[in-house]
């Protein structure tokens, strides 16, 4: 049977910035290699996903965003028993013939490529406040407990939790981990570092190739440099660098950032899940950081609001626009003109402004659509900036037009 | 019929069977296929969907509310905006209705004057009246392709002189809305049959509205927890007294069973917000009538609602998915069975067109109580109902 293993090859590095290049490949029992099934670019954004599917983002919609994102959370239990994978499950990737949209033929050669590749996290992707719980874990005696549901804690011994991540047949499998929040005392940073690498040896044993290593240690530089070091002795097919987002500010951010890089091997992809701002990005990205996810594009179309900002110099806009203000209710212009998403191409400020009025659903798809397609274009012209070798100038314009006053 | 009175409709028929019509209804931005079922975007959006979305599910004519599109954004918004087609990039045909009903639903204080239906607004509490002249004019701006008269509508359970009231009224304010209306080459003025349960009510108001020769009528008043008994004798009567050449609507009728049956009266175009509101509290419309997809028993059920449907959630996601999405109350739930619920509702009406067409609607209505009341538990009404139209339920 063949298994999932995944890659990530450098092309540009500017600085400690890098762009690169995500590879999920099949390979048989011996580890020889079978084909490429999935390709992503870095530095990329990872969208979140509740119970499946990215908020309010139908099967259409989601077909609309594949050439330009790849990843997606659901109920654990239920696909273990769906015995077919994640993937057929929640209708994304590589479906069985009679669940694939109408008029859409079976994805073949480099179109499949394109096809959303499925990370398994342990961390709420879109709620960042509810952290992995794996307290009252005594490593010892092989149990733990943590949020998997909505309805509640779950209680899963290390091998039940192996056997799920099998189950679910993601791509990329995040290890089981333990998060902290910024202040908490350093005795409790250790613990979450013994934990996690504790956690991650059980999975190694029975899961190889697509699993990435967590490292923990809170904001204790010490316990950071072992939990970094300790993972990247292992097998793993890359780095997630746990507890962020959870109260740090932006120098804390790019100090735990600057603590870990060093210890761990720069050929493998770095995947720092929970900072979204395009501040915090622009910083990671800077320190060698490749792949993000954070509840940011949807959380700002829950307020209403779209983000609108240029990368581009020469273009003056502003960095969003709140369309529940009256002022939109008779603008005939798309959300932002030129923007190719679907609710750019489809409707006027006008319309999502009545609907906001109206408390209509549709505004909020319209809103998620718009900003997730935003934000991840402004990763593809992050990525440009770095391969023409112009990622300062981009981080510095970016700064300088949207952060230099007192703006988001 | 005279030909100079101002028409933004054609209809042909297509076929008959007993006293049920396949049509096509000529309208200004599609052809619609008639028996047929319309969805309701009371704000301007069919909840959850997007324009191309509805368009999938292959529906034509669309609902947009009077009352609350006139509340927000306004008729001022609304012109300069161009209408409603314009504001939600809708291309299809829109109705309105007149926005009477929801001051007498919503509104406890309404109180209806010849003049108007009097309410007080829910926003500032002052005293407002709904006109038929202020009813036409927000539906000149909203620019639906078929508008509804401003009618009286009294509950159906209410008896005695108030009933024919509101008839008279009903056809007084009739000529005030012709008169108000400003652009009857664009838009399709139809008047509301009323009269309540009584039958000589209901035709003294329909031979009324049919000597103002309208582009078409409807029949109001129904489905206001009257009995089923007295409802489709209503509907029937309606249905045999209005003039051939027109369309005939039944307003606020959406339950499969109402909409087969009151097919085979001889209605053409029904209403509810019955499909897509259930959607939202996550039940599913099926051929065995209805799935509650919260219940555990879909927990670990891995087929899709439905083997043939053709929606954009039987071709992707299965029963167990949809359990998950419905029992963690996502919104992507209700966009997903709105989006089933108005399939099934558009094959339910194209199986009974197809159905008339091709001579064979009494197998197919055999069919649909099967499949729905397998134990024989048919209600007696329908049988009375479907045997009016010459179709005999085994």
């Amino acid at each position: 049977m063949p298994m999932r293993k995944v890659e990530w090859t450098p092309s540009v590095t500017e600085g400690e910035a890098r762009t690169g290049c995500l590879s999920i490949v099949r390979v048989d029992e011996q580890g020889n290699h079978i084909d490429r099934i999935k390709k992503i670019d870095t530095p990329c954004f990872f969208l979140g996903s509740r119970a499946g599917a990215p908020p309010n983002f139908t099967v259409d919609i989601w077909n609309e965003f594949k050439k330009k994102c790849n990843a997606v959370q659901i109920e654990a239990e239920t696909i273990s028993q769906f015995g077919r994978g994640i993937h057929d499950f929640i209708a994304v990737g590589e479906k069985q013939n009679n669940f694939r949209p109408r008029g859409k033929p079976e994805a073949t050669g480099e179109e499949r490529l394109t096809e959303t590749a499925i990370y398994l996290s342990f961390r709420d992707p879109l709620n960042y406040n509810s952290i992995c719980n794996v307290d009252g874990l005594a490593v010892s005696n092989d149990a733990f407990s943590f949020v998997v549901r909505q309805r509640g804690k779950m209680k899963l011994t290390t091998h039940q939790g192996v056997k799920l991540l099998k189950d679910l047949d993601g791509d990329l499998i995040e290890s089981i981990s333990m998060d902290v929040p910024y202040h908490v005392t350093s005795k409790k940073m250790r613990r979450s570092v013994d934990v996690s690498i504790h956690i991650l040896d059980k999975i190694l044993e029975s899961n190889t190739g697509n699993v990435l290593g967590v490292i923990q240690g809170g904001s204790d530089e010490r316990s950071r440099t072992v939990s970094a070091k300790e993972t990247a002795k292992r097998n793993v097919c890359g780095f997630v660098l746990g507890s962020f987002g959870l109260g740090e500010d932006l120098s804390q951010q790019s100090q735990m950032i600057r603590w870990i890089l060093p210890h761990i091997p720069a050929e493998k992809v770095r995947f720092i899940p929970g900072i979204g701002t395009p501040l915090q990005i622009l910083e990671a990205v800077s320190l060698g950081c490749d792949v993000f996810n954070s509840d940011y594009p949807h959380l700002i179309g829950e307020y209403g609001q779209a983000i609108i900002f240029s990368t581009d110099a020469s273009v003056d806009r502003p960095y969003k626009i709140n369309l529940r203000d009256r002022k939109f209710q008779l603008d005939q212009e798309p959300i932002l003109k030129g923007c190719t998403c679907y609710g750019c191409q489809n409707h006027t400020r006008a319309y999502v402004c009545h609907l906001l009025a109206t408390h209509e659903m549709l505004a909020n798809v319209l809103l998620s659509v718009h900003n997730c397609w935003h934000y991840l274009e402004f990763f593809r012209e992050m990525r440009e900036s770095i391969g023409r070798g112009g990622f300062n100038r981009f981080k510095e314009t970016f700064l300088e037009r949207y952060y230099s006053k007192a703006e988001e | 019929m005279s030909e100079d009175k101002p028409v933004a409709l054609r209809l042909e028929i297509v076929a008959r069977w007993g006293k049920a019509r396949a049509t096509l209804l000529h309208l200004p931005h599609a052809i619609c296929e008639t028996p047929m079922f319309m969805p309701v975007g009371t704000q301007g959006t069919i909840k959850g969907l997007t324009s191309e979305q509805v368009e999938d599910v292959h529906c034509n004519l669309i609902l947009g509310n009077t009352y609350h599109l006139g509340h927000r954004p306004g008729p001022e918004v609304m012109k300069e905006l161009g209408g409603l087609h314009q504001l939600m990039n809708w291309k299809r045909n829109l109705l309105t209705d007149s926005g009477g009903f929801q001051m007498v639903s919503l509104l406890q204080l309404a109180n209806i004057t010849e003049q108007g239906v009097v309410f007080r607004s829910p926003h500032d509490g002052s005293e407002m009246v709904l006109t038929p002249e202020m009813s036409m004019q927000i539906q000149n701006c909203i620019g639906a392709d078929i508008m509804m008269a401003l009618d009286d509508v009294v509950s159906t359970v209410t008896t005695g002189p108030r009933v024919e009231e509101a008839m008279h009224r009903t056809l007084r304010w009739i000529d005030r809305c012709v008169e108000a209306h400003k652009r009857p080459h664009e838009q399709n003025l139809f008047g509301i049959v009323q009269g309540g349960l009584d039958m000589d009510l209901r035709s003294q108001c329909l031979k009324g509205l049919v000597e103002r020769d309208l582009p078409g009528y409807a029949i109001g008043g129904l489905s206001g927890g009257e009995s089923k008994h007295h409802f489709w004798r209503v509907v029937d009567k309606c249905a045999a007294e209005l003039p051939e050449n027109k369309p005939r609507y039944l307003m606020g009728v959406g339950y499969s069973l109402d909409l087969l049956v009151c097919s085979c009266l001889g209605v053409d175009m029904f209403d509810c917000v019955y499909p897509s509101r259930t959607a939202r509290f996550g039940v599913a419309l099926v051929k065995t009538g209805t799935l509650i997809l919260k219940h555990r028993e879909f927990s670990k059920d891995f087929r899709p609602l439905d083997d043939e449907c053709q929606c954009m959630a039987c071709r992707n996601y299965t029963r167990a998915y949809l359990h998950s999405l419905v029992v963690q109350k996502e919104q992507l739930a209700g966009q997903l069975l709105t989006a089933h619920n108005l399939t099934y509702q558009m094959d339910l009406m194209r199986g009974i067109r197809n159905s008339i067409i091709e001579g064979n609607l009494d197998r197919f209505a055999q069919k649909f109580i099967d499949l729905q009341f397998p134990n024989g538990d048919c209600p007696s009404w329908a049988r009375d109902a479907l045997k009016s139209a010459g179709i005999d339920i085994q």
